[in-house]
């Protein structure tokens, strides 16, 4: 999907988004919009005025021009949201290919029947052969298997499944490429996370958001204010002995309302939706997006997060009493059969010192690691021995075969764990040699990342199941706030509560099943598209990467969304200032002549002046729909620069726009008259 | 100009210490003065048959308020509509019509304080200085506790630390809270202010209207009225309270009401010492100074601007004779005794805190400072009232809020609390309902005829009427009484 994603749009889908805009107009969808539906039954007014001014033979040309604007005022407030709705089912429309009619092979007791896919209820059992397509969402419960998500992920590498791991779930739609698993769906019909996901991106489950809520409330009780005032007007001219034009009055009431946010208002939050699902984020409402900016604390996983999850070795440390290529190479044979990153990373770091990996004898016997013990390694023929493991489980085993620990053993264990790193004692059946030191490699610009966060007021916090010295040593590489170490996953859950307490909103990334209870009681439970469906379920965004660092970007989105929404209304409301010199002097001048002071852009006429003002008000709409969909940048800078930049850009820049805006249309509208 | 730069520092230079004063009495800090004042609201405690220890949520905290104000209401008018039969009366002065009762008791419990009589021609002792001076006590002192519980409930209640999840939270006791800020905020500065008024000569007495030969000898009265009374008292909590309504028809251009250039003083310091100090006194209940250095400088700011502005237009000619002979500055309806700047100063001053009394005419006003005063009242929190004036001020703040926490980013957030539909939604009602009250009525005066007395042309004429108020008044009362 990634290279999928829609980022202009063709000529078809804007035609389409103006039919849909049109289809909008219905009064019953405007009234979801009090802003938009005070503009729309004031221009069904203006008409019937224009209308009725023609049929008594009164001239009805500014009544008439006043209704077309209006109606593209009207207009273009529904084409944002269409167009935002067309960018999002350009998205959905990739996801819907993956869901095909497909067939199932269900077992019931001992029988196998072949199925529809859509037949499948949550419970049922289902046999995928490799090349089939996987009927429904659910978890392996029999075998392992590869899968390519592609479909769903947009990457095309295969990814490993297995029952009773972390990595047991599949989506309905991805493809089996190898092996033969038994699985147990876990969604009824429709229900499906490609049902939900092509739901919420098309908008059919669009819902308001809480701040969206709140933000209508407020605009809706702006434009009643002004409402009330245009309503009175008429009775406070009349006592002045003035009168007033009902289509001037229908103009200023559009002019004060905050049309420009009432009008993106939708777009904005489907835009924000969109977001998240560009950077192959499912959120499961627009809610969690919103969330999502309010985070206060981040709980990091440290392994796959912030560092790469694999401990690598770095150094081979020599006890003095030893020779140096006899360690690596004993560290070498002992890394031999070790399938784990680490010995991969020994045998690697040995060949960057200019020691090549030995071809290991057919007779060599391979002592593997097991976690009793805690040491492997390697016997040869001749009887010789190269052993490594941790070094108080070496130690035991030095005894035992009674060699002597060097007294700078304890000294370089004690220096690679001071250093974060974990210490393996390599030996031989001679001698204690040395120590391999592995170290966890923080991830490059993860740093910067959480500096960034920082500024942005959110706080990062590292959990490790390391001791407190290697998890020290990582947290101050990474510059995250603060860690816990030897962390059990209760320990998650626990410090979620605890951090909620005190009135904290936490995110965190999950993919284990238990896992799951911490990403249900977090604010934002991002579940990698690879872990258990329990987590998926628990969560309340899936990240189709799998990439944990995402939880990053997905602050930021969350954070966009609500700026982009403050900005606009800002700038929205700042507009009134100049269209109160526009249209209070153009309305009140016959009647009050000093009232013409006040018109201090010098327009040329009353209605030259009240025709640019309204103008101005139906263009702002879709020039800023780029923006609205788009969104406000987002820059880590602290909460006071950042207000401070968008008070000066939004705020006083939309208090000169009109201005200017609307002198150069006055100048153009007036040399027709 | 020094004169007025002067007031405003020494309001504010006494206004700050009162506010932490003030903040020690609503959060019931130990204080040298218990001894002294606790005896006496025990008393009232008693007398009122209150248990000072009961706890309120904001349910039962609203309904004592609306409940006293019930009592009081009933209270005000019945004492207006017998006041002939009751005691002090030596003027011998008849009952208040029974819509004048109703208008005068209402007008005094919301400490609105419009005055549709002339104090000393048609109230009597009883009334003026025990029933309309105890609503001025009371009234703000209901404001002040409401807004103590609303800074209580934004700060999440007494029972903050210990309350759970969607728990009542504890807002105080209503009765302690007004009852304190009579007897510890409001008694103790008016006797003071009282004493200083006296002593410039405003009258303080209980003996009926004092009988004088005119000067003129050629007038035709033989022996003029001058009524007088516990004028400083009522002056006292009329500018320390917001209240307004002053002891003559006139007010405080009166000047048996506001004698001396040093009484102007202090009576204009009167008007914004409380309402100053409340903004410091919310600093020091919430535990945050610097959102009371912030919410003063926002108001401060906007207190002079809108000041100056008043100043300004009054120093300019009466705009209604330009071209006539009119030179500057505005005289009309101004006492020459006060001039123009100490006029604007105290319209500017006494607008914005809503406190309505006057030393000029507010009707003879240029139109900039007539605006001035109209963008005063409207606004109710540059200052404000005592107390509502702070509670008006939070709306702002919270809807100020509310779209600047977008900005940045977050669901906006006051005092660790989100603001979300449940918040926004009374905030927006507080913004629609004054717009609501205010153009909802607007229209019937400016349509009916009947309503308004006048037609068009006689608007310029009852206009005049009204910017002559105060001295055809003194004409009406002397003709009442000759």
């Amino acid at each position: 999907m990634k290279n999928q994603t829609v980022q202009t749009m063709t000529m078809s889908e804007l035609r389409q988004a103006s039919v849909d805009s049109l289809k909008k107009l219905s009064l019953l969808k405007m009234a979801s919009s009090p802003v938009m539906f005070i503009v729309w039954v004031g221009t069904l007014l203006s008409a019937a005025m224009t209308l009725y001014q023609a049929v008594q033979d009164k001239p009805y040309a500014m009544a008439l021009i006043t209704t077309i604007i209006l109606f593209l005022t009207v207009w273009f407030s529904n084409l944002a949201e269409s167009v935002a709705e067309a960018k999002s089912r350009g998205q959905a429309s990739s996801l819907r290919s993956a869901k095909q009619s497909l067939k199932a092979c269900r077992i019931k007791g001992e029988s196998e029947s072949w199925v529809a896919a859509a037949d499948l209820i949550k419970g049922d059992r289902v046999k995928v052969r490799a090349g089939e397509y996987i009927p429904a969402d659910g978890d392996i419960i029999v075998g392992v298997a590869t899968v390519n998500e592609s479909a769903v992920t947009g990457e095309s590498a295969a990814v490993l499944r297995e029952s009773g791991t972390d990595h047991s779930s599949v989506i309905g739609g991805t493809k089996l490429l190898s092996g033969e698993v038994v699985l147990e769906v876990a969604n009824d019909p429709g229900n499906s996370f490609l049902d939900r996901m092509i739901g919420l991106v098309e908008g059919a489950q669009r819902q308001k958001t809480p701040n969206e809520t709140a933000l209508t409330v407020l605009l809706s009780s702006l434009s009643a204010v002004f409402l009330l005032i245009v309503m009175t007007l008429p009775a406070m001219a009349h006592f002045m002995g003035a009168s007033l034009d009902d289509t001037m009055l229908i103009a200023l009431l559009v002019c004060l309302i905050p049309t420009t946010i009432g009008g993106l208002l939708p777009a904005i939050g489907i835009a924000g939706m969109n977001r998240a699902l560009k950077a192959n984020v499912v959120a499961k409402s627009g809610k969690a997006v919103e969330v999502a900016g309010d985070i206060d604390t981040l709980l990091l996983d440290k392994t796959g997060t912030i560092t790469f999850g694999d401990r690598q070795a770095t150094e081979f440390l020599v006890s003095k009493d030893a020779d140096s290529i006899e360690m690596i190479k004993a560290a070498v044979w002992s890394s031999l059969d070790d399938p784990t990153p680490e010995g991969k990373s020994v045998v690697l770091l040995a060949e960057n010192k200019g020691i090549d990996k030995p071809e290991a004898p057919a007779d060599a016997e391979f002592i593997p690691f097991s976690p009793k013990t805690r040491i492997s390694g390697v016997q040869l023929v001749d009887g010789s021995l190269m052993m490594k493991g941790a070094s108080d489980s070496m130690k035991t085993w030095a005894r035992d075969h009674q060699l002597s620990w060097p007294d700078d053993m304890d000294g370089l264990v004690r220096k690679v764990a001071k250093q974060g790193g974990t210490p393996l004692v390599v030996a031989s059946n001679t001698a204690v040699l040395g120590v391999i030191a592995l170290s966890d490699v923080v991830k490059p610009g993860v740093a910067e990342r959480f500096a960034q966060l920082r500024a942005l007021g959110v706080r990062t916090v590292m959990v490790t199941g390391d001791n407190p010295v290697t998890a020290g040593v990582i947290a101050a590489q990474a510059g995250v706030d603060d860690f816990i170490a030897e962390a059990k996953p209760e320990d998650k859950l626990a410090l979620i509560r605890e951090e909620q307490a005190k009135g904290r909103l936490v995110a965190m990334v999950g993919e284990g099943t238990n896992d799951a209870p911490a990403l249900a009681q977090a604010d934002i439970g991002l579940a990698m598209n690879s872990g258990t469906q329990a987590a998926k379920e628990a969560g309340n965004m899936v990240d189709l990467d799998s990439d944990p660092a995402k939880l990053l970007s997905v602050v930021e989105i969350g954070k966009q969304l609500l700026i982009t929404r403050g900005a606009l209304t800002t700038f929205s409301l700042a507009n009134d200032v100049a269209k109160y010199f526009v249209i209070l002097p153009a309305i009140f001048v016959t009647a009050i002549p000093i009232i013409g002071t006040l018109n201090v852009m010098h327009l040329h006429s009353p209605q030259s002046a009240v025709i640019a003002a309204l103008i101005f008000n139906a263009l702002i709409i879709p020039a800023l729909i780029p923006l609205a969909l788009k969104g406000v940048k987002v820059r880590a800078i602290t909460a006071e620069k950042l207000l401070r930049n968008n008070m000066l850009v939004y705020g006083l820049g939309g208090v000169l726009l009109p201005f200017i805006s609307i002198k150069i249309l006055d100048v153009i509208i007036s040399s027709f008259f | 100009m020094f004169e007025i730069v002067l007031i405003c520092l020494i309001a504010v230079a006494l206004a700050i210490p009162l506010g932490s004063y003030m903040a020690g009495v609503f959060s019931g800090q130990k204080h040298i003065t218990d001894g002294f004042f606790s005896p006496i609201e025990s008393l009232l405690y008693r007398l009122m048959r209150v248990s000072p220890n009961e706890s309120m949520t904001w349910r039962t905290y609203g309904m004592a308020f609306l409940m006293s104000n019930l009592i009081l209401g009933v209270v005000a008018f019945l004492l207006l509509k017998f006041q002939q039969v009751l005691p002090f009366n030596p003027d011998h002065i008849g009952p208040l019509s029974w819509d004048l009762a109703l208008h005068t008791a209402i007008s005094f419990i919301t400490n609105t304080n419009q005055q549709h009589y002339a104090g000393q021609a048609q109230l009597s002792y009883l009334s003026q200085g025990f029933l309309i001076v105890t609503l001025q006590f009371v009234s703000p002192a209901m404001g002040l506790a409401i807004c103590v519980a609303v800074l209580r409930g934004m700060t999440g209640g007494k029972n903050n630390k210990t309350a759970k999840e969607g728990e009542e939270r504890d807002l105080g006791n209503y009765y302690v809270d007004v009852v304190r800020g009579v007897v510890r905020v409001f008694l103790p500065l008016s006797l003071i202010v009282a004493l200083l008024l006296a002593w410039q000569g405003v009258p303080s007495t209980f003996s009926g209207a004092q009988h004088v030969q005119p000067l003129d000898t050629q007038s035709s009265m033989s022996s003029q009225a001058i009524p007088v009374g516990p004028v400083s008292a009522m002056a006292a909590i009329k500018q320390l309270g917001t209240n307004g309504g002053g002891w003559y028809g006139s007010n405080s251009a009166d000047p048996l009401e506001n004698p001396t250039p040093l009484s102007d003083v202090i009576e204009t310091i009167a008007i914004v010492l409380i309402p100053i100090a409340v903004v410091f006194m919310a600093g020091g209940l919430i535990g945050r100074k610097k959102f009371a250095w912030m919410s003063f400088a926002t108001m401060a700011i906007l207190s002079v601007s809108f000041t100056a502005a008043t100043i300004y237009s009054e120093n300019q000619a009466n705009a209604a004779f330009v071209g006539a002979s009119a030179m500057g500055p505005n005289m009309e309806g101004k006492e020459v005794r006060f001039g123009p700047e100490l006029s604007a100063l105290w319209g500017a001053l006494t607008t914005q805190t809503s406190n309505g009394s006057v030393n000029a005419s507010m009707d003879s006003f240029n139109p900039l400072g007539g605006l001035m005063a109209r963008s005063g009242m409207l606004v109710n929190a540059i200052w404000g009232g005592v107390g509502c004036g702070f509670v008006n001020f939070i709306v702002y703040v919270w809807l100020a809020v509310f779209l600047s926490g977008l900005m940045i980013g977050r669901t906006p957030e006051i005092f660790g609390r989100k603001i979300e539909t449940k918040e926004v939604t009374p905030l927006s009602s507080l913004i629609v309902l004054p717009a609501l009250c205010i153009l909802g009525l607007l229209p019937l005066p400016c349509l009916s005829q009947v309503l308004r007395g006048t037609v068009i042309q006689d608007f310029m004429e009852s206009h005049r009427f009204f910017m002559s108020m105060p001295q055809r008044l003194r004409i009406m009362v002397l003709a009442w009484q000759g």
